[in-house]
């Protein structure tokens, strides 16, 4: 994580949790991944330092980045992309839910479509997540 | 005795309320509308601000680059010696937490008397555009999204709420025209109510021609951002009696919270068990049902997240609130009144006031002193508010003798 050049971003940033800095480290290197608990057999996300249902260590694992849409919607203002904002929500294979911003425009989408994550550079700062609708 | 001064909790309640209209109050501050609400309940029962010997303050809005509200400056203005200056900040519930911890105070022994103090001011800068100062406010409004939501530049809850809402409707089958229903209903009761920002006859039509604020929430189906000031006088039963007061009991109190902010990824969007578990707290503390209930305020930020509220209650069930709102069931004469006052779609909603005015209406209720919308022998109410985007709740039960 470096400074960013963008200041709707500098408190997020200063503070980014341990585990929020590894998984935008991870996205960084092209790895999109959370925690898993072994003795809950279950993925958090947000990723944790410890399983909050155990107290465990946990380890990272991969997520293949495949899901379906589960939520979606559009803001009139948004601080980041281009109005109007599609953003929303997908369920990955994994079952684990993450927030991302959607290349489709919003009559497009359903819930329930496929949808595949991709990796975001074009904000100064962090990696962040696109989805688009799978073909 | 105790640490706190008494052997055992005494009963405690609200002896008076005041607030200022809801709306615009362009160029006036909160403290001037948090010291206008505060005369004004003082006034009503009679009382002094020599009288109070704490203040619970909760501070201004967020959104806005200002001087800060806080209880040492407002005990300063009043030049007022108190046994307890608190500030309480939780999101959209920070007034009734103000309230409760008053409540705690009085309860044991801490305090006699104490003002509960709620006011923001920010409506005026969307209206006149922001300066540096208010644009950082902005941004760290955002963070309070946190690591993996204000990334994407998600400036306000309102999305969060939208996502939600879709969820709902998808997962019931609920039409827009279902969810519009509420906005419509809430507002024939702001019609009667003199504080109320909207109270313009409103139809289903118009609501879903009102323009898309963040899909599918129409900006009908959400809140004026209000500029408003509130304040409850919380005192011992015993303090009451003795100056001739008759206190509106607070008979139970309950809250729970999830452990998430917003967007709860792990429990879904349409799932809230922390919403019944602190409804049935208050309720079984009071000794009571949900069917005992004559009159509730609750929250209901937005049209479709009030709907899930009332089902998460245990009011009604799931995906069964459109239909028994159509019904008229939460109508003044229904089966149970809610949101009297004209809930935050109506009445308007400063959120660092707006628990307090639930409480104000309900206790107007509860006395018999509210005016056209009276519910006929209200003596059993409660008030719910939530923080985040219903990420915790906290309810009130409220009774009269």
């Amino acid at each position: 994580v470096t400074a960013p050049a963008d200041p709707a971003l500098k408190y997020v940033l200063r503070e980014l949790s341990p585990p929020a800095r590894e998984f935008y480290r991870r996205l960084d290197g092209d790895e999109l991944a959370t925690t898993f608990c072994p003795v809950c057999d279950r993925f958090s996300f947000p990723p944790r330092e410890r399983c909050t249902v155990c107290g465990e260590a946990v380890t990272w694992r991969p997520l293949s980045g495949r899901g379906a849409v589960y939520a979606f919607t559009a803001q009139e203002r948004g601080l980041r992309f281009t109005a109007p904002d599609v953003v929303g929500i997908a369920e990955l294979e994994e079952r684990v839910r993450v927030f991302g911003v959607f290349d489709d425009r919003l009559e497009d989408l359903a819930i329930g479509l496929p949808v595949e994550v991709h990796l975001r550079r074009d904000v100064p700062g962090l990696t962040l997540l696109g989805f688009r609708l799978a073909r | 005795m105790s640490a706190f001064g008494s052997a055992r909790t005494v009963r405690c309640g609200i002896v008076s309320w005041g607030s200022t209209k809801i709306g615009r109050h362009p160029g006036r501050t909160p403290a001037e509308l948090g010291f206008e609400a505060l005369d004004q309940a003082l006034g009503r029962a009679g009382l002094a601000v020599a009288d109070l010997e704490g203040l619970f303050v909760v501070p201004h809005g967020y959104a806005r680059a200002q001087a800060p509200l806080r209880p040492q400056r407002v005990a300063e203005e009043l030049g007022l010696p108190t046994r307890a200056l608190v500030e309480v900040e939780c999101g959209g519930a920070s007034s009734l937490l103000a309230f409760k911890a008053a409540c705690q105070d009085v309860a044991t022994g801490q305090l006699e008397i104490a003002a509960v103090i709620g006011a923001q001011v920010e409506r005026r800068m969307y209206e006149t555009g922001m300066d540096e100062g208010d644009l950082d406010r902005v941004f760290l409004l955002a963070s309070m999204l946190g690591s993996y939501v204000a990334p994407y530049g998600v400036l306000t809850a309102v999305p969060c709420y939208a996502l939600s809402a879709q969820r709902y409707m998808h997962e019931h089958g609920i039409a827009a025209e279902q969810v519009a229903e509420l906005p419509v209903r809430l507002r024939q009761h702001a019609t009667l109510n003199p504080i109320a920002e909207q109270r313009e006859p409103l139809e289903v039509d118009d609501v879903l021609a009102s323009r898309m604020v963040s899909p599918p929430i129409h900006k009908l189906e959400a809140p004026p951002w209000s500029d408003g000031g509130a304040c409850v006088i919380v005192a011992s039963e015993g303090w009451a009696r003795r100056r001739g007061l008759d206190p509106v009991v607070l008979t139970g109190w309950g809250e729970a919270h999830d452990g998430s902010n917003f967007v709860a990824f792990e429990k879904g969007l349409t799932s809230f068990p922390w919403v019944r578990e602190s409804t049935d707290l208050a309720l079984s503390r009071a000794g009571r049902s949900l069917d005992d209930l004559h009159v509730a305020e609750i929250y209901g930020a937005f049209a479709a997240s009030e709907l899930m509220t009332y089902e998460a209650m245990g009011l009604f069930d799931s995906g069964e609130a459109p239909a028994a709102v159509a019904r008229g069931e939460t109508g003044i004469g229904g089966r149970i009144p809610i949101n009297t006052s004209g809930g935050r779609l109506s009445l308007g909603h400063p959120p660092q006031a707006t628990p307090l005015l639930e409480l104000q209406e309900v206790c107007q209720q509860l006395t018999h002193a509210a005016g056209d919308r009276q519910v006929a022998g209200a003596a059993v109410g409660l008030v719910q508010a939530e923080h985040g985007v219903m990420n915790g709740s906290a309810v009130a039960v409220l009774e009269v003798q």
